[in-house]
């Protein structure tokens, strides 16, 4: 049975969103929740990169011979990253600055191999683009949500865009939502609640 | 035989989608590699423009030529910029920074230098590998600094005869006149013509 090109979208978001459903690439994930504005342009560079790197290798799919197939995504794949690593550094330098290696690091970011594998090299265009969205949503999601708890909840307020978008009075930001551990502390437990809520893990 | 043909096949296919790949990426490079460049030549002068408050100038333009003499003669060691300060168009003098080996790391000074080879002004911009409280000293001492000013770049600069180290900081201070004396020879060697 085939599924619904729909399908094929939204399962990207929850069952097997990357982060949570998947629990790959996570070290990206991680290190850029920090501040909202890098989540918000990691999710769309990496979300950019899974679609185009889906549509591409879905498109060759047929001329690809099976034994050379994985240089060839990672080709794939390390173009499109080196194209939006250039172009963000064109455009958008202090972004550039802030999300530093993670952009070339992309490359090797188990999430969009995985999906030209697992996907893209098995099926056709639209359902590898709807794949590639859902899935980069979903990436997206998690990060931002992440941010906004550990932007929030580690410096008092949320700065995007030279705005300040929210900011407490009189809250003494625990210092440790925007270290490491508490990039841990978030995603585990916005993954607990997760499958609580899904009504696993009992 | 056939399999021969068979791996030739797949080395060209490879090949190929390598060349489309790296034509891409050329492609793209040189639409954004203007625009970059731009920026960091931008970004280098705001950055010079704070330093340079203090010798009261109007306007800086950098060298464009500072990779070359970098690259081409490698006078001296951590030569990191050199702008010409003009006043209106007319070039007055050279801003040259450089990096000598401090006490932890480089030490980082602007040196001015009028077009007659007068050394105008001197302000230290990076002594964080130094010690607190110790190599800082070149900094809070204003006399330390006004030693440099009047001298020309043909005098001699060597510390402990012409210039008087800050006992305790002499390393950094040190670092700081071989700052002064390499921007000195920079300045003798290309950038004192206009």
């Amino acid at each position: 049975m085939k599924r619904s090109v729909w399908r094929d979208f939204t399962i990207g978001l929850i069952e097997e969103n990357p982060l949570f459903g998947l629990v790959i690439g996570l070290c990206a994930a991680l290190a850029v929740s920090s501040k909202v504005e890098n989540a918000i342009f990691m999710g769309v560079a990496a979300s950019f990169v899974m679609v185009a790197s889906n549509i591409l290798i879905s498109v060759i799919r047929k001329a690809v011979p099976n034994e050379i197939r994985i240089p060839i995504f990672i080709v794939v794949i390390a173009s499109f990253v080196t194209i939006v690593d250039l172009t963000m550094k064109a455009f958008f330098p202090a972004v550039y600055a802030a999300l530093g290696v993670w952009i070339p690091l992309i490359v090797v970011n188990c999430i969009i191999l995985g999906r030209a594998e697992a996907f893209a090299y098995k099926n056709g265009v639209i359902r590898s683009i709807a794949d590639g969205l859902g899935k980069g949503l979903g990436y997206t999601l998690v990060i931002l949500v992440m941010a906004v708890i550990r932007e929030l909840g580690g410096t008092g307020q949320i700065v995007a865009f030279e705005n300040t978008i929210i900011s407490l009075k009189g809250f003494q930001p625990p210092q440790i939502l925007q270290s490491f551990p508490g990039a841990f502390f978030t995603f585990g437990l916005l993954m607990g609640l997760l499958r609580k809520l899904q009504g696993k893990g009992e | 035989m056939k399999k021969v043909f068979y791996f030739l096949r797949l080395s060209l296919t490879l090949m190929l989608v390598c060349g489309i790949a790296a034509g891409a990426l050329a492609a793209t490079y040189s639409v954004t590699q203007p625009v970059v460049e731009e920026q960091e030549k931008r970004e280098t002068i705001e950055k010079y423009k704070d330093v340079l408050k203090i010798f009261e100038v109007q306007g800086i333009a950098p060298v464009e030529n500072v990779e070359a003499l970098k690259n081409g003669k490698e006078v001296v060691e951590g030569l990191e910029a050199v702008f010409d300060i003009v006043k209106g168009t007319e070039k007055i003098g050279v801003a040259i920074t450089t990096g000598a080996n401090g006490y932890g790391g480089l030490v980082k000074v602007a040196v001015a230098i009028k077009a007659d080879g007068a050394i105008a002004g001197i302000k230290i911009l990076d002594i964080s590998g130094e010690t607190k409280g110790v190599g800082d000293k070149v900094v809070e001492e204003p006399g330390f600094i006004k030693q440099f000013i009047g001298k020309t770049v043909n005098d001699p600069l060597k510390i402990s005869t012409d210039i008087d180290a800050i006992s305790g900081a002499s390393i950094t201070s040190r670092a700081v006149t071989q700052d002064v004396s390499d921007a000195a020879k920079i300045f003798k060697e290309f950038a004192g013509g206009s």
